[in-house]
This record gives C-alpha cells, structure tokens and sequence, in this order.
C-alpha cells in the first residue's frame, strides 16, 4: 500500500520539471470564460473555447508549438507572452508578407499593420475552403474592410483610398457574392493576392498596367483574348503605357455591369479620357445629346466602334470599315443602306476645314439669328420707348 | 368680331404644340446643362419627352395643313375681290408696297419723325409672324420629320441630310422660341397699348375704339361699304376672358422660364 502510493510521488519528483505544460493543463485555465489580465487599463479576455480550438486547423497541435515561450513553464506563468511566431512553420507566407505593403518595413503606423492573426483568426484558424473561415471567398471582403473600410484607420493614412469597400459593394463583383452569394465572384484576394500584396504603381502588381489585364482574364479568358487582337491590344502590347487595361473602361473596385444603363450612358466620359475631341463631336451630335441625358438605348462609341474588338476604320473586321458600315448601321437602324451610312457621326459644324458646307449652313444660321433679333430687338425698344411717351401724354 | 372660332382653335394648337415642342426641345439642344435635364425630368425623363416632342410635331402640321384647307376655301369660296386685287390688296397676308411703306412709318414715328402709320386689317408684324410660322414649321418641320425617320428618308437622301437636319432644326428652334417669346410676346401683348395682355386671339372679339385706333384703314373701309354692323357682336363673357388670362399668362410663364435657360446656356456656351 505505501508502495502504491510512493510511485506517483517519485513520478511527481523525478518527472514534473522537466514536463511541459500540456495542453489540457492550459485548459485548466483558460477555459474559464472569466479568466482576465488588464494591459495598460483595458480588460482583455484571456479566454480559449476548447472545442473552436479542437476544430481550428492547429486542433491536433500543442499550445506550447505556438507559444513556444511557455515551453519550459510552470503551471502559473508570465501574463505577457512573445508574440507567436507563424512564420516559424509558415516561413513562405512570412517571406511573401516580407515583400508586400503589409510588411512592417513599410508600414506608416505600425500599430496598423495586419498580423497574421488580422485575417486568419488566433486560436479558431479554419481553412480557407472551410465556410467559417475569416478567408472563405465569401467572408475575404469582411476580412479586409475591417482596415479598408474603416474611417478611423482611415483618418490615419492619407492618401490612400478608404472607399474601396464601398465601392467594391455597389460594383458587380460585390452585388454577385454579396447579394447573390455566388462564391466564384472575384474578391479582394484573387485580384491583389493574398500575403504579397503589392502597390498597383509597382511593376510587378498583380493590378499594374502591365499586369492587371492578365489578372482580369484569369476569370473573363476570353474578353482579354478579344481585347489582345483590337487596336487597344496592340497599343498595349507596344508597351508604350498608354493603352487603356481594363479598368482604363471598367474602374477597378467598382466595377460595373456593362449591359446597365448607367454604365451605357457613361461610356462616352469613359472614353473622352484618351479621345476627347472625338467625345465632343459626338456630344453635339443627336446620339451624343440623348444619351447624354440617359436615354440609353441611342448608340454611344461601343455601338459603332464595339468595345473589346474595337479595329481602326482600315482594318476590315473593323466595325466602321466602309464594307461593314451597313451592317454596323443596322444593328439600330434596321433597313439602313449606303445613303444611310454617309451619316457623319462626329460632324463638327465649327470646323470650316473638314466640314466647310456643315460650317457655312451654320455660320449661315448665325447671321440669320442675329440679323432678326438685331432688326426686331431694336423696333421692339424703339416701339417701347415710343408707346411709353404716347401714354404718358395720354394720361396727362 | 375679327377672329372666327376656327381660327382661335388653329391659334390655341399653336400654343399648345409649341410650348410642348420647346419644352421638350430645347433640354436636348442644352443636353449639357443641369436645367435641361432636371426639365426633361419632370416631363418624365426624356424618353417621355421625346414622345411629346412627336406628338406636338404631329399637331403642328395639323394645323398648318388645317390652315391650308382654310387659306385654300377662303381663296376660292369666300374671298371677295378679283385674284390678284386680293392678293395685294389689305385682306390678304402677303406682303406688298404698304407694308414696307409702313415699316419706314412706323420706325420714323419710333424715332418722333412723324405721324403714326395708318394701319389696315394686317400690320407688317403679323405678316411677318405668319410668314415665320411657314418658314419655321417647313424648315423645322421637314427637318424634324427626317431626324424622325432616317433610315425612310436615306433611301433617296445620302446621309449627311441628317448632319443638315440637325442644324436646321435645332438653329431655326431658337429663332423660332426666341421670337416668339420676346419680340411676338411684345410687339402683340406686352406693348404699353396692349399691357399686360391683348386677348383679341382667345375671344376673337375687339372693341370699335380699338379697331378705329389700331386699325383706320380696316375700320373706315367697314364704315364705308356698311360692314360694320355684320361684324358686330356681344363682348366676350367673363368666363372667356378669365380663359384667355389663364392661357395668356401660362404661355408667358412658359415662354419666360424657357428664354431665360436658353440666355443662361447660351452665356455659358461663349464662356
């Protein structure tokens, strides 16, 4: 009997120092929903649901892996731990981290920075397939604008846009997942990536000039290969930096379904950026003034000129190749011939060296105007101050 | 009596498809302007406004062909006088020597030269605006009747007809709008004569006085071949001339809201 009980004893003597705390011993705590510290005057729950842990990705794991730290530690142990250290098993995703905008080394505030723990959670880490998991496509847009969307994190990084997330909700991609919960729809992550995002004025950005198409197409494969074989395409791939990408058209955080009518009625603003002279003839143009005002059914550039597959006039797949004018034409205009399509679409009546006749019916138009207001505004005062006279003396 | 009820009816179609016709216009030719769209607003977006704009531009050649028909019967049943004495003579709206004579009067009496000319039953102002109204409804309306059916009219019309259209119409628009608010509004109504409105053309009646000032010529010819008494007739009810006022005055409102955006646009287009 006195040997029964000798045993656990030397067991105790011989192994406690040396043992590391257990897991469950760590659950002997800090299972206890109660259990607090305060730093720096605020309350902070040093609670762990048991079960969220046993089901997190690190479920198999020791707490000890973690907070290596507390490797050798009593039962009581220091109330500040170090910091866990994901990258000392995740050394890739740390390295990658190393390279973006969330590296520390950039970092303006660094209180503001993201940990690893910002996106992926603590102690109830999911995978990112799993439907709970902070970096579920579904839940990626939470995840980010917890910063990005917040006006106090806002207030202190100047210059760099706020709005995003809002304006991510009101695009197309964000009515798709958001309202629709269609989960193949793009979110934060598939257009900056995940731990090495970069600056789109960085040349190797998933979303720079150079790169941002390639990024779109992983999803619309086949817009870009349109795209690739138009005249803007081409200028792209002359690499001169002044084709349009996709969101030269589409903007990028809010992005907008092209068959709405308020991205058709938008087109012309979007492309006056690079052709405006060509946007303000239109403007005058009977096309450009309803559809200026929103009726969007009046053909804007993409209806003649198309969008992706937009060729010059020379081209003959172009849509406004003299052979292809009928057809062009006809999609608004069904019955339209050649007499139809000698229509000038961009006609100025400003510009005598290019449109002499339009110029000089107009010019024509002004002298008219001025000839009849001129001749009837000055009879109209005369008479006015005449008749003022007669009915004075009238009345006297 | 010197408008029968037919042509109070044609003047009232007037008023009615202008107005719509410029109100529904004129936001197009200022596309680029906050008013116009906030106007084309409140006609119910400009689709609706480009309905009314049709339907007003249908009602205007109804009643230029209805005026036609009119101008044709007189010629033939009801004139009076031989041909070509009507043609020239004062029952007629073309313009002839006498008018000219008058416009030189009348400005000479502007200017404190002379005597008031003796005016018959057609001044050379309302010739002038009838004959604006024929010019305006062809112009604009030919012009409107291609924008409206292109692909029709390009079947034996190249193209750039369009182009053509477009400045016609829209040019000759504001001519049109721009008379008749300002220079028809005065010469007719606003005048210290006639302030603040002469409403001849909505009770189709005007006083003897009236007549024997503004119209000497006319009222001595009645006296002396006896018509007088066959023209005579009851003074407009009171009913008739609070109508008269009611149109009168929304016409003016109308016309001054839309002179004053097309005078702000116009400024803002030079700047």
């Amino acid at each position: 009997m006195r040997q029964i009980l000798f045993i656990p004893l030397i067991f105790l003597l011989i192994a406690s120092p040396a043992a590391a705390l257990t897991t469950s011993d760590c659950f002997d705590c800090h299972s206890d929903e109660d259990l607090t510290k305060t730093v720096a005057g605020t309350e902070m729950s040093l609670y762990v649901d048991e079960n969220v842990f046993n089901q997190s990705i690190h479920g198999d794991m020791d707490c000890t892996d973690c907070h290596e730290d507390l490797m050798d530690a009593e039962d009581e142990h220091e109330e500040s731990l170090e910091a866990v250290q994901c990258g000392n098993c995740h050394d890739d995703f740390m390295e990658a981290m190393e390279q973006g905008v969330h590296s520390p080394d950039v970092a303006r505030v660094k209180t503001d920075l993201p940990t690893c723990a910002s996106c992926h959670g603590k102690h109830d880490i999911l995978p990112a397939d799993n439907v709970r998991s902070s970096i579920y496509d579904l839940k990626v847009p939470n995840t980010c604008c917890q910063c990005h969307g917040s006006e106090d994190v806002a207030s202190r990084h100047p210059g760099i846009e706020f709005d995003v997330c809002s304006e991510y909700e009101a695009g197309m991609h964000g009515i798709v997942l958001i309202k629709s919960g269609v989960i193949f729809s793009a979110v934060c992550n598939d257009c900056h990536g995940s731990h090495d995002i970069l600056s789109a004025q960085d040349p190797s950005s998933r979303v720079s000039h150079n790169n941002v198409n390639n990024t779109c197409g992983t999803c619309h494969a086949g817009i870009v290969e349109t795209y690739n074989s138009s005249i803007h395409g081409k200028l792209f791939r002359e690499g001169t930096g002044e084709a349009p990408t996709c969101p030269s058209c589409h903007g990028n955080h809010r992005v907008d379904r092209a068959m709405d009518d308020e991205f058709l009625v938008s087109v012309t603003d979007r492309c006056s950026g690079c052709h405006p002279e060509e946007a303000d003839t239109f403007r005058d143009t009977y096309h450009g003034q309803v559809t200026g005002m929103g009726y969007a059914q009046a053909a804007q550039c993409p209806n003649c000129h198309g969008a992706h597959d937009i060729l010059p006039r020379e081209d003959p797949s172009s849509k406004i190749h003299p052979a292809n004018l009928v057809e062009t034409c006809r999609a608004c205009h069904p019955g339209a011939g050649t007499n139809f399509t000698m229509y000038m679409p961009h006609a100025d009546y400003h510009d005598a060296s290019r449109y002499p006749y339009l110029y000089y019916l107009y010019l024509a138009m002004v002298i008219l105007l001025s000839g009849v207001f001129t001749f009837f505004g000055i009879h109209t005062l005369l008479w006015f101050l005449r008749a003022q006279k007669e009915e004075k003396s009238k009345r006297a | 009596m010197r408008f029968i009820y037919y042509h109070r009816f044609l003047h009232a179609l007037i008023i009615t498809s202008f107005l719509g016709l410029v109100l529904t216009g004129m936001p197009l030719k200022y596309s680029e302007t906050g008013w116009a769209q906030t106007l084309a607003n409140y006609l119910g977006g400009i689709q609706t406004a480009g309905f009314i704009h049709r339907v007003c531009g249908v009602i205007t050649f109804l009643y230029f062909f209805l005026h036609i028909f009119y101008a044709l019967y007189y010629v033939i049943r009801l004139r009076e006088e031989p041909f070509f004495k009507w043609l020239f003579g004062p029952n007629s709206m073309v313009p002839w020597i006498k008018d000219l004579e008058d416009v030189v009067g009348h400005i000479r009496w502007f200017l404190g030269k002379g005597e008031r000319p003796k005016f018959d039953r057609f001044t050379y102002w309302e010739k002038f605006d009838y004959f604006a109204v024929f010019w305006g409804v062809g112009i604009i309306g030919i012009s409107g009747l291609f924008l409206w059916f292109p692909v029709f009219f390009s079947k034996f019309l190249p193209g750039w007809v369009f182009n053509v259209a477009i400045i016609l119409h829209s040019d000759e628009a504001l001519l049109a709008a721009g008379f008749i608010f300002t220079i028809h509004f005065f010469n007719t109504h606003l005048r210290p004569e006639k302030f603040p409105l002469d409403d001849v053309i909505f009770t189709g009646r005007i006083t003897e006085e009236e007549l024997m000032h503004e119209r000497p010529l006319e009222y001595k010819r009645l006296v002396e071949k006896g018509k007088l008494e066959s023209i005579r007739t009851t003074p407009p009810t009171k009913t008739l001339r609070i109508w008269s006022r009611i149109i009168g005055f929304t016409a003016y409102g109308v016309g001054l809201i839309m002179i004053l955006f097309i005078v702000y646009s116009a400024l803002r287009e030079i700047h």
